[in-house]
């Protein structure tokens, strides 16, 4: 891997790990993690369950913090930064999507976008972001009236919204069928190529990595290879 | 134990907090019901004991002079069981001192000790001994309040002398349970007391040899019973006639009798408490632990499934969850009987300062505990049926899959676009819930209105209570001293009062008492004649405006004219028991309000005409220049002045009535205000702990989002304040028809609380209701900071 400036980093760990204290029984759910994300990269962290990918995604995140090792942001370390701090710091500059969407069934496919632009420093226009994924349509209905892959594209929207330096996807196409999945991956590689946002994508499934062009593996807490995917495929040439 | 139950209990210990809310709302409910019920049969059972140990009478026949000789024609009534003469007079004491005058009752009792009736208990001291005339039994609370103990002397103003008595006793008596001075109704042991003297020197005295003034009968079977309530009275109208030529001022039954009408009014009141306040509590508890309930049923959806599919039986699941309920009940109605134990206590000390029993023990009685606890674990389950019910619906394979997403869909405000674009996301989402959910919402507005109709209430009490000092003592009646003379009187006496030291107006008063008949109904009383300008005693309406007394007609007061059924245009007989006996029709000219007693007002020189007297008067109002100097000396030569009867000092009687009544508000509103705020902070802390983990999901998306703990919080805050802000003004009038209720069922000659209502009371409940929910914010806000957002995120809804 060449030298890289340190502005083309983005996020950095170093010696990350992270231990579960469950009773008297102490889990390193992640070990010594060194990782360095670059800006605008798209990049995928696959393993198998339990391999620490939540986890490593919710420290990257500013939902968890490690009890080892350090993280910086910009350069900036977050390690130890207060509860404000981090919420701070996921409200300018963190986008979620989650599995199974997280979408507030009391609000409107729009209203549930508006929840985070409105928090939001700059955040882009709702009506923008919502044809950008498609859904001007749709924008009136509630989460119970939407399929999973609309649902799914509220919350990428959601998250987009905030306009956030990086986009964090926990299975993103988890809960979905193989079409729908498709076109959830479009629109990220679509947007990240528009917006030159970072995104990383959790996944258990190697073959959606190969939309990436570096895929960190995981196993058993610990970094057990990175590849660099020299030609990335285009969504639609994935096979499930 | 077996498996479920070990269940029920880890289920209760993971929900400690939400039951601590619903057991606390039981137990105030459980607590109201054990001391209320408690002091109820105290007061019932004390009230009964005491008048049968004392033969309380049960007709009071107050005359101008009879014989003792007559006693014999009345005994002889079918329907009187015995009788006693005795002699009753308003006195003037004069203690050392005391500069300012205080009244007093002169009444005779036997020379020698025996049972008679209208007897009295002995507290300190003998009874009468032969060796002195002028001994005298002394009120015991008014001998505690001026430190006289047997061996001490006072001095009275009997009969225009002034006697020096020498105490031998103190004694209380079942006729003076409630002891009230003349125009107040709170007992104040330091401005009136009751003196019983030797019958032989009560004659002596009071120029009444071989004579009485009062006779007090007892009837054969139960007097105060309402069967025989015909009877008695007809017993009454033959003592009446019979007695017709001395002069019968007033004949008083024992359901009229002033004592007897507070204390039975308390205990009426105390049954009727003792069934709304609990009912209210206990109600809110079932309808929060219904919540709780309907909730862990949710919660639990799929561990009911598996114990079904395992093979447990429906009504093992059902009587599981019933459980579980029931022991929240069974905790709130074993606190609530603890907390009874200790406010019947409490409530049982208050009732002993304002009523003189023999005995009045704080007894809390076992039917009454297990009543309370029994009617606890009968809301509980109440509360607990629906959600058990719904686990027993679910069919398992059914039961094992999480439950489908509520439906969604527009609200009423959506319709209204102009206001709905308006909002934000938050206010959005609170109000789609709070449309949405309408149980929770229903639960919330229902819990608030019940807060808010306690708070209503108690406010309301106080108003009224404010507002009747106000009317009678600030603009009905204004005078500082009123007298009465022994006899009446010409006007020049009038002019002689002027001239005392400090008096910066004098008016002129004639009493005649009369027997007032309309048409069949009729009752006794007195006409009170006053002179055109008169300023100390002006007949008003309820809202403050003088009413005229007019030169021909007369005014009655509203409880008058409803006892004779009277209406403007009426025609009133009066017919005086004294003088020329000659019936007078008036016609009825206005009908003021009173809140205290009845009186009908004339024209003084219309009814002295009616009388056919020239220019009479029976006492006189006082207003006085308020220099304490002046005031010492007015009291003294008063004192020294013959053919005075009473002297009734109103500053004094009237600043400890507001005294009092100041120390049992504030008692009353803190009270209040405390279970109010049980009831607010309960519900909140409990609809707002539900919905904050059925939503954990939301809050941790929320807080991933990047909103902080606060704005997480303000959703929660948004909802409880909008149902609370809601139900306090839907629960308004619910406290304005409870007061409502509670004034027309007091049964009381006297006293007539007035419902009125103002601005402060509403602001007040409100304010307080915005306090209480910000309170039980803290709890949710903690819950919401505490809440862990990695955790929550995994959670499937």
């Amino acid at each position: 891997m060449p030298e890289l400036a340190d502005d083309d980093i983005i996020l950095s760990l170093r010696d990350v790990g992270r231990v579960f204290t469950m009773g008297e029984v102490k889990v390193d759910v992640l070990r010594k993690i060194d990782l360095d994300i670059l800006r605008g990269e798209f990049l995928a962290i696959v393993g198998p369950s339990g391999s620490g990918k939540t986890t490593m995604l919710n420290i990257v995140g500013g939902l968890d913090s490690p009890t080892s090792g350090q993280i910086h942001y910009n350069g900036r370390d977050i390690t130890k930064a207060s509860s404000a701090q981090l919420t701070k710091f996921r409200r300018e500059e963190i986008g979620f999507v989650f599995q199974f969407y997280n979408l507030v069934p009391n609000l409107t496919a729009r209203e549930n976008i508006l929840v985070a632009s409105e928090i939001s420093k700059s955040p882009l226009d709702v009506d923008y972001v919502l044809k950008k994924v498609g859904l001007e349509e749709r924008s009136g209905h509630f989460p119970s009236q939407l399929s999973g892959g609309e649902q799914q594209r509220v919350a990428i929207a959601r998250a987009i919204a905030k306009n956030p330096s990086v986009l964090l996807c926990d299975e993103p196409t988890g809960a979905l069928d193989f079409e729908t999945g498709k076109k959830v991956l479009r629109l990220l590689v679509d947007l990240s190529a528009e917006f030159g946002t970072t995104i990383i994508v959790i996944t258990h499934n190697a073959s959606l990595a190969q939309v990436c062009r570096r895929v960190v593996h995981l196993r058993s807490g610990e970094i057990s290879q990175v590849d660099i995917n020299e030609q990335p495929i285009a969504p639609e040439e994935v096979l499930w | 134990m077996n498996m479920l139950d070990r269940k029920l209990l880890r289920d209760l210990a993971q929900s400690w907090g939400m039951l601590l809310a619903i057991i606390a709302i039981m137990a105030v409910g459980v607590t109201v019901f054990v001391a209320m019920r408690s002091v109820h049969r105290n007061l019932t059972e004390a009230k009964r004991d005491y008048y049968r140990q004392g033969r309380m009478a049960d007709y009071w026949v107050d005359v101008k002079k009879v014989p003792l000789a007559e006693m014999e024609a009345i005994e002889r009534i079918p329907g009187v069981r015995d009788l006693r003469a005795r002699i009753s007079f308003a006195a003037t004491v004069d203690l050392e001192e005391e500069e300012t005058p205080i009244n007093g009752l002169v009444l005779s009792l036997p020379d020698d000790r025996q049972p008679v009736i209208n007897d009295i208990f002995l507290r300190q001291g003998d009874y009468f001994t032969p060796v002195k005339r002028n001994e005298v039994i002394v009120n015991d609370a008014f001998a505690r309040a001026h430190k006289l103990y047997p061996g001490s002397r006072l001095h009275l103003l009997l009969n225009n002398r002034r006697e020096e008595l020498i105490v031998v006793g103190t004694a209380i008596s079942c006729e003076y349970t409630y002891l009230i001075g003349p125009g107040t109704f709170v007992p104040d042991s330091r401005t009136f007391g009751v003196f019983y003297v030797k019958q032989t020197y009560a004659e002596d005295v009071f120029d009444l040899q071989g004579a009485a003034n009062q006779v007090l009968v007892q009837l054969t079977g139960v007097g105060a019973s309402d069967n025989a309530e015909a009877t008695g009275n007809e017993v009454a109208r033959r003592i009446e006639n019979l007695l017709q030529d001395y002069g019968v001022l007033q004949v008083t039954g024992l359901k009229y009798q002033a004592s007897n009408q507070f204390i039975s009014g308390e205990i009426d009141q105390l049954g009727t408490f003792a069934t709304i306040f609990p009912a209210i509590f206990l109600m809110v508890a079932a309808l929060v632990l219904n919540a709780l309930m309907l909730r862990t049923a949710r919660q639990q959806r799929t561990v009911i499934g598996t114990l079904k599919a395992v093979g447990y039986a429906d009504g093992q699941i059902f009587v599981h969850f019933l459980k579980f309920g029931l022991l929240v009940g069974l905790v709130g109605g074993l606190l609530g009987a603890v907390g009874g134990y200790f406010d019947t206590l409490l409530v049982t000390t208050v009732y002993s300062w304002y009523f003189q029993f023999p005995k009045l023990e704080p007894q809390v009685y076992v039917a009454n505990v297990t009543g309370g606890i029994g009617i606890s674990l009968l809301f509980a389950l109440i509360g607990s049926l629906y959600g058990a019910w719904q686990m027993l619906r679910l069919k398992p394979a059914e039961a094992m899959r999480p439950e489908p997403p509520r439906r969604g869909g527009k609200v009423l405000l959506e319709h209204l676009p102009v206001l709905w674009n308006r909002l934000s996301s938050g206010w959005r989402m609170t109000l789609r819930g709070i449309f949405r959910n309408r149980f929770r919402t229903a639960m919330g507005l229902f819990s608030a209105a019940m807060g808010a109709a306690l708070l209503t209430n108690g406010f309301m009490l106080v108003e009224g209570t404010t507002f009747l000092i106000d009317f009678q003592f600030f603009k009905v009646q204004r005078s500082d001293v009123d007298l009465t003379f022994a006899d009446e009187r010409g006007i020049e006496a009038i002019d002689e009062i002027r001239r005392l030291p400090g008096v910066d107006r004098v008016e002129p008063v004639l009493n005649v008492p009369c027997t007032f008949s309309h048409g069949r109904f009729s009752r006794k009383g007195a006409l009170t004649g006053l002179p055109p300008d008169a300023l100390l005693t002006t007949p008003r309406f309820a809202d403050g405006t003088k009413v005229t007394v007019a030169t021909t007609g007369v005014v009655v007061t509203r409880r008058l004219a409803d006892r004779l059924h009277l209406t403007v245009g009426d025609t009133l007989t009066a017919t005086p028991v004294k003088g020329n006996r000659r019936s007078v029709d008036f016609q009825v000219s206005a009908i003021g309000d009173s809140y205290m007693g009845t009186a009908a007002y004339v024209d003084w020189q219309l009814l002295c005409r009616a009388i056919d007297e020239e220019r009479i008067v029976s006492g006189a109002q006082l207003l006085l220049d308020g220099k304490p100097r002046q005031q010492r000396n007015l009291y003294r030569e008063l004192k020294q002045m013959p053919g005075i009867q009473a002297v009734q000092a109103r500053q004094a009687m009237i600043k400890n009535l507001i005294d009092t009544l100041l120390t049992n508000q504030r008692i009353m509103i803190g009270i209040i205000v405390f279970f109010s705020g049980i009831v607010f902070f309960g519900s909140i802390v409990n609809a707002s702990l539900i919905s904050l983990a059925e939503q954990l999901r939301q809050v941790a998306t929320f807080r991933a989002l990047g909103y902080t703990p606060w704005q997480v919080g303000a959703m929660f805050l948004r909802e409880n304040m909008l149902l609370s802000i809601a139900g306090t003004i839907l629960g308004m009038p619910g406290g304005y028809a409870l007061t409502w209720f509670m004034a027309n069922t007091y049964e009381n000659e006297m006293l007539q609380l007035p419902v009125v209502t103002s601005a402060w009371i509403y602001v007040t409940a409100l304010l307080l209701a915005v306090i209480f929910t910000l309170a039980a914010h803290i709890v949710v806000q903690w819950n919401v900071y505490r809440a862990d957002v990695v955790e929550g995120l995994k959670v499937r809804e």
